[in-house]
């Protein structure tokens, strides 16, 4: 007997469901379902990945939600058409827009206005009829039925039936078909599914004591009576209700009036307002051809005109003018408000992106693939990612589109956080009971990155304490094993914004971000590209603001810069680059990036492209970085795998180093038309699971066998497939991010002051803290000055002398208003003293104490201790004599220079002074200093120690750990081994200063240690700059 | 006159060790959770000794020593140890003041001279005896005595107080968090670096604390000891030289114990509410129970005969090596029925009848059964007949509205035979015959999250002769669970 399930929940119930949608889509293909309604608690957020699933099945993925009501009953709707969709998206945001996260409820009151398509049951135990008939209730029941039939009425009203073998439920069944029989009503078996599979029971328990906040050993009857509420198939369930085969045949009978698919979203992308009489395509090609007048673009010669109307003939074709109009808007808006944009991604292979301003890099020069952006089997939408200068700058565009569109317009799209490691384990632990301290140590041992090839989970969880034999350990990974991947809520991605012609919340339901004034659509960026959203990325970068900062200091400071048009060619710039002196650049400062540049020795802009890219996770996973270098070097003779792959391969030495290759070789090999090259491209960027990828590789090396390419050419490429398969990685991106890189060298070298500068107005950001970034700037011969309140700004500022003064946003714990009211009041009158700011300022007691102890009142005391002793007490506001100095005598001894280190650390998290270290250095005469590590020969044994600025375990390096340690020399570098690191783990994760013993590893002009012993070091100060770790 | 003070450092680790039999000279730190950070709150000399501190985090401090054990403070044990010390002192003097935990003050008697060696004579050694790690300090003042205390090693007597106190941390006078924070940023590190400061400046900046921690420094800083009120809970306790291996040599110091706490609450018109007895074992382990009286009284015999009467079911792998028998003292007169609680002819003859039971069923196996918050069909405990029902833990009964079933306990064990999966035959002990009608299978399960799973499938079966019964599948099992009247 057919049957179709028609309420169903899935993980993305959140708390309430046990397995995701892609699970039970393959339950209900291997029980031989046509169709599955999937109605997840308010909302529809795993819709998208059922209807992705069955379209590759040929089944249909029926739309519905169960909706939380006013009075705290469930009622699940059932959609038959999209205006019944549109009622359903509507519905939800309203009710989720008016509460807190995860609170909202709908009215009762509210439900008319939209129910018109839409089919209600009675639901389960959480139903409105179920309190009635659970404490028999009769007249209640029918109370409510009644409001049920007048809301929905008869046709669209099933009074819904489960069975899952618990004692006592018949007693409701049988209230229910009274019920059904007295008002006409027709009966519908569900099985209220709540987990793909018997087995998935155990993750709902679970999730019940997480959602409960208790565990199991207390959760008693709120964990599931059996384990029934799996996806059965239509036997099972004939068989269940054979008394009541009607039951059963409303199934099928209901499925067929859902003829909505998310096929049928009704999704349009906004259009742009042009001129009369003109359409949006020729807008675009007006703008586009105006704009290279206007931006004076150079070598705009006949070839690339004729891209330019290539581009534009297939975005017309493709009916996308109007995507790049309202891109090309908010870049201009951007700009008009003197915000840095650039575009990233394959956008900088269009020409048209180009010249409309929104990438930097002229395609047509740079030989890009257009077709990596844009081709003619292209079914979703290009992307277009902006970056922006992150914080305040960022935010004022997102905000400017949400006015543009408004709140139901516009919307961010949704990051799923999933469970995964450590956050797993942690919930996991509590449900079971472990002992909170032994979850602690686990989040504490296990803080810095798993990693299964070098520690299993059991091991790790016996480290932290929990005995093998442990009894529910099998439970623990077996939970453990489950969740990973499970949706644990949703947050907002990034960047990526959705607009929409009308509203939006009739295609995706909204709800309130935690961020104030943001909403977010219940998908996430890859359900929204499935379904042919489109989506808009604008993306904060800190080195944008960086840049911005330094081309304003620049400005202000008499000596401006064309940023558009930055001379590539600088000799002194790539000069820094071969000497790996890139502490502070973007990109390019990376423990790895700096092993390489002394072996790449970059000479032109294109090698910066290929040093961004080669250290990345795709082309170590895939062997291609040492090849690559290898062959730079002369020392491995080029392979270009096929001849027929010189042209596409020839920039990178024969080695695939980019996603337009990748395609390239997929076209020249396989013959992959633009459609399949599409796929390919589009399988590489998905990360949900490799499935879709296995496809489009088992396509090509058929298609590749079928064209006689041998099978060890067909490996290699396959190979090369695999590895862009996890961080893919186009040219044009290398590009848009090889400038930045670029840039930032360039400024580090011709405007350090204002490079400097910037950098520490833009903390955090990068790979290294404001103490490593200010010594560094040191060594470079650049003056950094104290924080003064006569002299100090909120930010830090650059001196006449060309010096960089710290700002008073670097004192911790001064408020930003009190040290927007010293500067105030400093400018409209010099302060007489001490005790005249403290008078005038109002300062808090901390805020007075971290100032004395960072040295910020050194110019009117002794020493810092004189103005602590100054500052403490309490301050007499009547006092008429308060401008006067003071002239009490101090008691207290100046600051050791040990002290006046921690009080830096403590107060600014960086000193000016001496490193650490060098007060230690008279009694380490066994230690080498960073900056004599180069004077020594390869193979000798050696001792370095310092502080610890980054410890970086890369995906990729199999477990094994980089330590980089700065001494008052410079920065010396060790690698650490997998498993030294996991017998030293504790040591080398929680101690500030290292004693790292080991062999000196000299090639290539790269020095490194590898390590065989390390020691935490008796510390030279009980405090240091924070260390950038495991990013 | 002049003051000692009894000081345990690492109090709290001390209790906590003391409670798992580890010595305190062991590697040893206890946790204590701060917001959501663990850190180190005390650590033990030897793993000081390895740089483990309080303040890191636990991580950090495994880092430091690999072989480092972890405590849990324990509130409860840490009165015992206080409770412990204050009996100790008073064996010096009756003026005796629990000043903090781990610290107590004693006003010496005047008229005896007390040397360090004595001092550690009286005091200090039996207390190293049970494995404490004990400072006593003599000095002019309570204040003075405690800094000496807290120098000492393990008993210290000053005798040039100005020199005495010159290099002392600044800690040991133990600042509030704020006031130590400034101090530090004074550079002000010891208490002779503290005396310099001007005392008017002091106070004018920073406040009357100030001005109490340096008057701890004074000479004439004594004040009236807070000398503690009658305990209420009493202990006799002993650590014996030979094993016992037989229960009446046991009997007989448990018989002595009784008579000397019993003493002890007669002079104070006290009667014992509740008694707890301590076995130690050679093993390293430990025997504890507690005896609630059902009516507070101080009658030998018969709380003997209660303790008799447990004692004499129980056997243990090793042998006793210390006992321990604590009385809590009410007054006669004080105790009332509550609500719940039922007037007994003779409430020890009861209690005495219940002990005799529970030695005779098991342990849990006598009581008041209550009904767990479980799925389990008929999962139940024993509540203790005297202790009050507990009524908040009951769950809510499922209102059914089918027919009673009577219970069997334990359940029938039966055969049944199946036609197409389902019962057809029943064979058992009382209920036999071709099972006519059948509803269900009802499922269960549960516990699955360790060795207790359990799953079970439940049938309800009419029998030719009328009668109808439930049926219970586990695994291979069937048990006829009961009939419905």
């Amino acid at each position: 007997m057919p049957y179709v399930e028609l309420h169903a929940r899935s993980a993305f119930s959140f708390l309430r469901g046990g397995s995701l949608p892609e699970e039970l889509a393959s339950a209900a293909d291997v029980q031989g379902m046509s169709a599955l309604a999937i109605c997840d608690r308010n909302g529809v957020y795993g819709a998208p990945r059922l209807h992705g699933e069955f379209k590759k099945m040929g089944r249909r993925a029926l739309v519905g939600s169960e909706l939380t009501m006013e009075d705290g009953t469930v009622l699940p709707l059932l959609v038959t058409n999209r205006k019944a969709y549109q009622n359903l998206c509507r519905l939800i945001t309203r009710a989720q827009l008016r509460a807190p996260k995860g609170e909202s409820r709908v009215l009762w009151s509210e439900l008319p206005e939209f129910q018109e398509g839409l089919i209600a049951l009675t639901g389960d135990e959480e139903g409105p009829l179920a309190p009635a008939l659970v404490s028999n209730d009769r007249n209640q029941a029918e109370e409510v039925m009644k409001k049920l039939l007048r809301i929905f009425g008869s046709k669209n009203l099933f009074v819904e039936i489960q069975r899952h073998h618990s004692r006592g439920e018949e007693r409701m069944v049988s209230g229910l078909r009274q019920l059904a029989s007295s008002h006409g009503l027709k009966l519908l078996a569900t099985n209220g599914v709540l987990y793909a599979t018997p087995s998935g029971s155990e993750v709902l328990d679970l999730f019940t004591c997480l959602r409960h906040h208790t565990h199991l050993d207390l959760a008693g009857s709120l964990l599931s009576l059996n384990r029934e509420r799996y996806l059965k198939s239509p036997a099972q369930m004939a068989c269940l209700f054979r008394d009541i085969p009607e039951a059963i045949t409303h199934t099928e009978q209901v499925a067929d009036r859902l003829e909505f698919t998310l096929r049928d979203l009704g999704y349009h992308f906004p259009s742009f307002p042009v001129r009369e009489g003109e359409n949006m395509d020729w807008a675009l090609r007006r703008e586009t051809y105006a704009a290279i007048r206007e931006r004076k673009i150079k070598n705009a010669d006949s070839k690339f005109c004729s891209q330019l109307d290539k581009e534009l003939r297939l975005i017309a074709e493709l009916g996308f003018s109007g995507y790049f109009l309202i891109v090309q808007d908010i870049v201009r808006f951007a700009r008009a408000h003197d915000i840095l944009v650039q575009g990233r991604g394959s956008a900088a292979n269009s020409a048209v992106c180009y010249c409309l301003g929104m990438t930097a890099i002229n395609p047509v020069k740079e030989k890009l693939l257009f077709e990596r952006f844009l081709s003619e089997g292209r079914t979703s939408w290009p992307d277009i990612d902006l970056d922006l200068p992150s914080g305040d700058r960022r935010e004022k565009v997102i905000q400017e589109v949400f006015s543009r569109y408004g709140k139901h317009g516009a919307a961010m799209t949704a990051n799923v956080i999933t469970y995964r490691g450590r956050s797993a384990m942690r919930e996991i632990g509590k449900a079971l009971n472990f002992p909170e301290e032994y979850l602690k140590r686990f989040s504490d041992l296990f803080a810095n990155g798993d990693f299964h090839h070098t520690i299993e989970v059991t091991d790790q969880m016996m480290k932290a304490g929990l005995p093998r034999q442990h009894p529910r350990l099998p439970a623990a990974l077996r939970l453990y094993n489950r969740i990973q991947g499970l949706p644990r809520h949703l947050g907002q991605h990034s960047g990526g914004m959705v607009i929409c012609q009308g509203r939006l919340d009739q295609v995706v339901p909204l709800e309130n971000a935690s961020m104030p004034g943001r909403v977010v659509t219940q998908w996430d960026k890859d359900d929204c590209a499935d379904l042919g959203i489109i989506k808009v990325d604008l993306l904060g970068l800190g080195m944008m603001s960086v840049i911005q900062d330094t081309l304003k200091l620049s400005e202000e400071r008499g000596r401006p810069v064309d940023f558009d048009n930055l001379n590539k060619k600088d000799a002194p710039t790539y000069e820094l680059m071969q000497r790996a002196d890139t502490v502070g650049v973007f990109q390019i400062e990376s423990r790895a990036q700096m092993a390489t540049l002394p072996r790449m020795k970059p000479k032109i802009f294109y090698d910066v492209v290929i040093e961004v890219s080669i250290i990345r996770p795709g082309p170590i996973v895939g062997d291609l970085a040492h090849p690559y270098l290898a062959r730079r070097a002369g020392k491995e003779p080029i392979d270009y795998i096929h001849p027929e792959l010189e042209d596409t391969l020839s920039r990178t030495l024969g080695v695939p180093l980019f996603q337009e290759q990748m395609l390239k070789m997929a076209m020249v090999m396989a013959d992959f038309t633009g459609s399949e090259a599409e796929e390919l491209r589009r399988s590489l960027g998905y990360k949900r699971n490799d499935q879709r990828l296995n496809r489009v590789l088992a396509n090509m090396r058929e298609k590749m066998t079928r064209k006689g390419v041998a099978p060890s050419v067909q490996e290699k490429i396959i190979k090369a497939a695999g590895s862009f398969a996890l961080y893919g990685f186009p040219e044009s991106h290398a590009i848009s991010f090889g400038l930045l890189a670029y840039a930032s060298c360039w400024f580090k070298v011709h405007r350090a002051p204002e490079f400097y500068c910037a950098l520490l107005n833009n903390q955090p950001m990068g790979f290294y803290s404001p103490d490593t970034l200010v010594k560094d700037a040191k060594r470079r011969g650049l003056k950094f000055k104290p924080v003064c309140v006569l002299h100090s700004e909120v930010v830090c500022i650059i001196e006449a002398d060309d010096s960089v003064r710290l700002g008073l946003n670097y004192v911790k714990g001064l408020q930003r208003q009190s040290a927007e009211r010293i500067v105030m009041e400093r400018k409209l009158k010099s302060f007489a003293s001490l005790s005249d700011l403290l008078h005038r300022c109002a300062l808090a007691k901390d805020e007075r104490r971290i100032l004395a102890e960072v040295g910020a009142f050194n110019v009117w005391s002794h020493h810092r201790r004189a103005a602590l002793w100054e500052v403490e007490g309490r301050l007499d506001t009547g006092d008429l004599f308060a401008n006067l100095p003071a002239k009490e005598a101090v008691p207290l001894l100046a600051m050791t220079p040990v002290e006046r280190l921690e009080s830096d650390y403590n107060g600014t998290s960086l000193t000016l002074g001496p490193n650490p270290m060098a007060l230690r250095r008279a009694v380490l005469p066994h230690i080498t200093r960073a900056s004599d590590l180069v004077h020594l020969r390869h193979g000798q044994s050696v001792t370095i120690a310092g502080m610890v600025i980054c410890r970086q375990r890369p995906g990729t390096a199999k477990g094994h750990v980089f330590i980089s340690l700065e001494d008052e020399t410079g920065i010396s570098n060790a690698f650490v081994r997998s498993d030294l690191f996991e017998r030293l783990r504790l040591i080398i994760t929680h101690e500030s200063y290292l004693e790292i013993e080991g062999t000196l590893q000299s090639w290539e002009d790269v020095v490194s240690v590898m390590a065989k012993d390390i020691r935490a070091l008796d510390s030279p100060a009980s405090v240091s700059a924070p260390s950038h770790d495991f990013h | 006159m002049n003051y000692a003070v009894l000081h345990a450092p690492e109090f709290r680790l001390q209790a906590a060790a003391r409670h798992r039999g580890l010595p305190s000279d062991q590697v040893l730190a206890l946790l204590e959770t701060m917001g959501n950070k663990t850190k180190v709150a005390e650590a033990s000399a030897k793993a000081r000794h390895h740089g483990v501190y309080p303040g890191l985090s636990s991580a950090q401090a495994l880092a430091r020593c690999a072989s480092l054990q972890f405590l849990q403070a324990d509130p409860a044990r840490e009165i015992d140890l206080q409770d412990l010390l204050l009996q100790s002192a008073t064996s010096l003097s009756p003026w005796v003041e629990s000043t903090a935990p781990g610290v107590i003050t004693i006003a010496l008697p005047p008229e005896k001279t007390f040397t360090e060696s004595s001092l550690h004579q009286i005091l200090g050694a039996p207390l190293q005896a049970m494995e404490l790690n004990i400072q006593i300090g003599v000095a002019p003042t309570p204040d003075l005595a405690l800094l000496a205390a807290r120098y000492a090693d393990p008993v210290h007597i000053p005798k040039n107080l100005s020199v005495f106190l010159d290099p002392l941390p600044l800690a040991l006078l133990q600042p509030s968090s704020d006031l130590s924070a400034i101090l530090k940023s004074w550079g002000i590190f010891t208490l002779g670096a503290l005396l310099t400061l001007p005392q008017e400046d002091l106070v004018t900046k920073l406040g009357p604390e100030a001005l109490v921690l340096r008057e701890k420094l004074s000479l004439k800083n004594t004040r009236p000891l807070h000398v503690l009120p009658p305990l209420d809970r009493y202990m006799e306790r002993m650590e014996l030289e030979d094993p016992i291996e037989t229960l009446e040599p046991l009997l007989f110091l448990i018989r002595r114990f009784l008579e000397q706490l019993g003493k002890r609450l007669q002079l104070l018109w006290l009667v014992a509410g509740k008694l707890q007895l301590t076995l130690f074992f050679e093993n390293k382990t430990t025997h504890q129970r507690l005896f609630v009286l059902p009516q507070p009284t101080l009658e030998i015999d018969l709380l003997f005969r209660m303790l008799h009467t447990h004692l004499e079911n129980f056997t243990s792998e090793a042998m006793v090596i210390g006992l321990e028998l604590e009385a809590w003292a009410t007054r006669p007169t004080t105790d009332q029925f509550d609500l719940f609680q039922q007037g007994f002819r003779d409430p020890h003859q009861f209690a005495e009848t219940l002990a005799r039971l529970e030695a005779l069923l098991q342990a849990g196996r006598v009581g008041v059964p209550q009904l767990e918050n479980s799925h389990r069909p008929d999962q139940i405990h024993m509540q203790a007949c005297i202790e009050k029902p507990e009524l908040s833990v009951t769950p809510p009964l499922p209102v059914f509205h089918g027919l009673p079933l009577l219970r069997f306990r334990p359940p029938l064990s039966a055969q049944v035979d199946l036609q197409k999966n389902r019962p057809a035959f029943l064979k058992s002990e009382r209920l036999s015959g071709p099972l006519q009608e059948l509803r269900g299978p009802w499922k269960a399960s549960g516990h699955w999250w360790d060795k207790e799973a359990w799953m079970q499938e439940e049938w309800d079966a009419a029998l030719p002769n009328g009668s109808l019964c439930r049926l219970a599948r586990t695994g291979l099992t069937w048990k006829v669970e009961g009939i419905y009247a």
